[in-house]
């Protein structure tokens, strides 16, 4: 039996080769597991359809298929990792960087941008956009960040609606646009 | 004689030349810009598109498409950055060169060449898509749906580092597919409730949150990346003694571009990857090669290229994108109302002789706009990420509005992007994703009609050497490279025994 300190050791050691079982690769397994779980449950509850007008294809027969080919694919997936080191392949280089707290932020502001749109309206949630992305990227030039928040929505709403003919949500210019 | 000269015609109005123009000049805006690719640039486009009538909107995109694949050159000589992945290969000779004091003239070679290759697919396209769809009009429903599962199979090799993860996110497409009212049946499917999933997940915007949300949410991690300056270049055409020497390599290449695009799922950076492979394997100095080789350039730059006409004939005359962009092309295709398929090469021939035209017209453009204009294309890059990235947002926010104008289809666009984004970090490409979800609809679809005519009997479709054909090719797809190693391994353990013999 290998003592604590060894196994520390071994799991540091320089040049170890990959493990069988990927751990990243075992938790997307789960979770394709547990999706695919969910949407075969699904499945159970439609509509059942008789025999002659289904035509012997059930609706739930293709989707079912589909889900069992995700199933047996995702079941390989933890030990994909170690063969494709043999070949030299490595798939966790574009993973190995952990997801910095910018991007968690960005996607937050865009889903705020998207939220609060119906009540902006189209037009200032254009703004809001040019304004909340460049800041949080760290653009500080206020000579840069606003001409831009005020000139690149303008040119936007002048293509769609001038141009493509788009109705934009008016939000809450509406009184101003009447 | 008569369609091309009509397909000519339809093209050769100021209205669609200035539309061309524009798509021409995007491309290669957008193939500079390193992190948006032609591919995300088409997806972008395809709403505005939906104002225009089909021949000028498709001829746009398609212009788009050509000039996208050349742009990525620019910044892959310039600064060792490729725009685009097809470019990949073009700078590990380009961007020596250009330190050598020469970006001219690698700009210029890989102008030619590119023009070459996607002169030369186009002669093939216009070949090619006419026959395939003459053979492609005696097939049934059982062939259509091998046809289409072969095209599914291709996924595992599509571009990426895994063709399990391809694999699997294609079927996610397949199954996202699925939602909506069965065809058959009338039962809803995976509609939890929400009305907008009744008609089905449209194409448009889940095409605009992969390929712009998934890749503006990874651009957010590289904020800290300093961008490489452009220096101040003179661009000019090669030297007659430069067109002796690559004018087999661009034939090579222009030859494995084309046959590469014309295969379901291969794209340009496969076909650039071989191209350069190639130009090495068959050059005498080989030990040039990564020190500046002007075939090093040549030879990706006339495969990628090449590769753009050859996507297009399957997408055109079988209905199944030959790329990820020309899945995007597809798409826009049916949202304009179109069946891409034989019927459409049989029926529209001076459609498909007009997306010809447009993109012969492409690729001259981007000789004649490309080669003065690269030093200022090339400045693209100086635009600062934190402007050009929530311009980019914005666009998407509102071509995905602008579709149905409708708030539902941005949070799908927004929530696509998400996944787009989690998905490229642990090696799921959108591109096998969207593949699968315009595939997905004919593979149902068809699969459904052959099991009617075939009174459910599975076994019925092996009656069809068509339908075989395309299994055993499917199956080659699939499992082609584990067959292969298999063989060389028993072929490998084979050979030290005969030597033992012989000893």
């Amino acid at each position: 039996m290998t003592s604590g300190g060894d196994t520390t050791r071994e799991r540091k050691g320089a040049g170890r080769p990959a493990s069988f079982l990927h751990r990243t690769d075992l938790w997307i397994t789960v979770v394709l597991l547990a999706i695919c779980g969910a949407l075969w449950y699904e499945t159970t509850r439609w509509d059942t359809v008789i025999q002659q007008l289904s035509q012997n294809i059930p609706p739930t027969f293709f989707p079912r298929i589909i889900l069992g080919c995700i199933i047996v694919m995702s079941l390989a997936l933890p030990f994909e990792n170690h063969f494709k080191k043999k070949q030299g392949t490595d798939l966790d280089d574009e993973r190995s960087n952990r997801v910095v707290s910018i991007t968690v932020i960005t996607a937050l502001a865009l889903a705020l941008v998207v939220a609060l749109s119906q009540w902006l309206g189209t037009d200032l949630s254009m703004v809001l956009a040019c304004l909340l992305l460049p800041v949080l990227w760290g653009e500080r030039r206020v000579w840069v960040v606003l001409p831009f928040a005020i000139l690149f929505p303008l040119a936007v709403r002048l293509l769609f609606v001038n141009g493509l003919k788009v109705h934009f949500l008016p939000g809450l210019l509406a009184p101003l646009l009447e | 004689m008569e369609p091309i000269l009509q397909g000519i015609e339809l093209i050769f109005v100021p209205y669609h030349f200035l539309l061309i123009s524009i798509g021409v000049v995007l491309g290669v805006l957008v193939g500079a810009l390193p992190g948006l690719s032609s591919t995300m640039a088409v997806a972008l486009l395809l709403p505005f598109t939906l104002q225009l009538p089909p021949i000028p909107a498709i001829a746009m995109m398609a212009a788009l498409y050509c000039a996208g694949t050349f742009g990525g050159s620019i910044t892959a000589i310039l600064i060792n950055t490729p725009g685009a992945p097809p470019a990949v290969a073009t700078a590990l000779d380009g961007y020596p060169l250009a330190q050598k004091g020469e970006a001219g003239r690698a700009l210029g070679i890989a102008a030619v060449s590119s023009v070459t290759g996607g002169m030369f697919s186009l002669v093939v396209f216009i070949l090619a898509a006419p026959l395939l769809a003459k053979v492609a009009l005696s097939f049934r429903p059982p062939e259509y749906f091998a046809l289409s599962l072969f095209g599914l199979s291709m996924l595992a090799s599509i571009s990426g580092k895994s063709s399990l993860r391809n694999m699997i996110a294609g079927a996610f497409g397949v199954l996202v597919s699925t939602i909506g009212v069965h065809l058959t049946t009338g039962v809803e499917r995976f509609v939890f409730g929400i009305s907008e999933f009744v008609e089905g997940v449209d194409f448009v915007p889940v095409l605009i949150g992969l390929f712009a949300m998934g890749e503006l949410l990874n651009q957010s991690q590289k904020l800290d990346t300093a961008m490489e300056r452009i220096k101040s270049i003179a661009i000019k055409l090669p030297s007659w003694a430069d067109i002796v020497k690559i004018r087999w390599v661009m034939l090579r290449s222009s030859i494995i571009g084309t046959f590469i695009g014309i295969l379901p799922a291969e794209g340009s950076t496969v076909a650039a990857i071989i191209g350069y492979n190639e130009a090495k394997r068959w050059s005498k100095n080989k030990s040039e090669f990564g020190k500046g080789a002007i075939e090093g350039i040549a030879g990706p730059e006339a495969a990628n290229n090449a590769a753009t006409g050859g996507a297009m004939v399957p997408t055109l005359a079988l209905g199944i994108p030959g790329s990820g962009t020309t899945a995007i092309i597809l798409a826009a295709l049916m949202v304009h109302g179109f069946r891409p398929g034989p019927y459409l090469v049989q029926n529209t021939p001076h459609f498909v002789y007009a997306i010809f035209t447009a993109m012969f017209v492409a690729n001259i453009m981007f000789l004649i706009i490309g080669l003065p204009g690269a030093k200022l294309f090339a400045r693209i890059t100086l635009v600062p990420r934190q402007l050009l990235w929530p311009a980019v947002f914005v666009f998407s926010m509102i071509g995905a509005y602008a579709y149905h104008q409708s708030l539902f289809d941005v949070w799908i666009m927004l929530i696509a992007g998400l996944i787009g984004f989690v998905m490229l970090r642990h090696g799921f490409g959108p591109a096998p994703f969207v593949m699968g979800l315009i595939l997905g609809r004919l593979v149902e679809e068809f699969w459904s009609q052959s099991m009617i005519i075939f009174d459910n009997n599975w076994f019925r479709f092996l009656e069809s050497w068509v339908v075989d054909l395309f299994l055993v090719l499917t199956i080659f797809g699939l499992f082609g490279s584990v067959i292969f190693k298999g063989i060389n391994k028993v072929v490998s353990r084979m050979k030290p025994e005969g030597r033992v013999l012989e000893d």
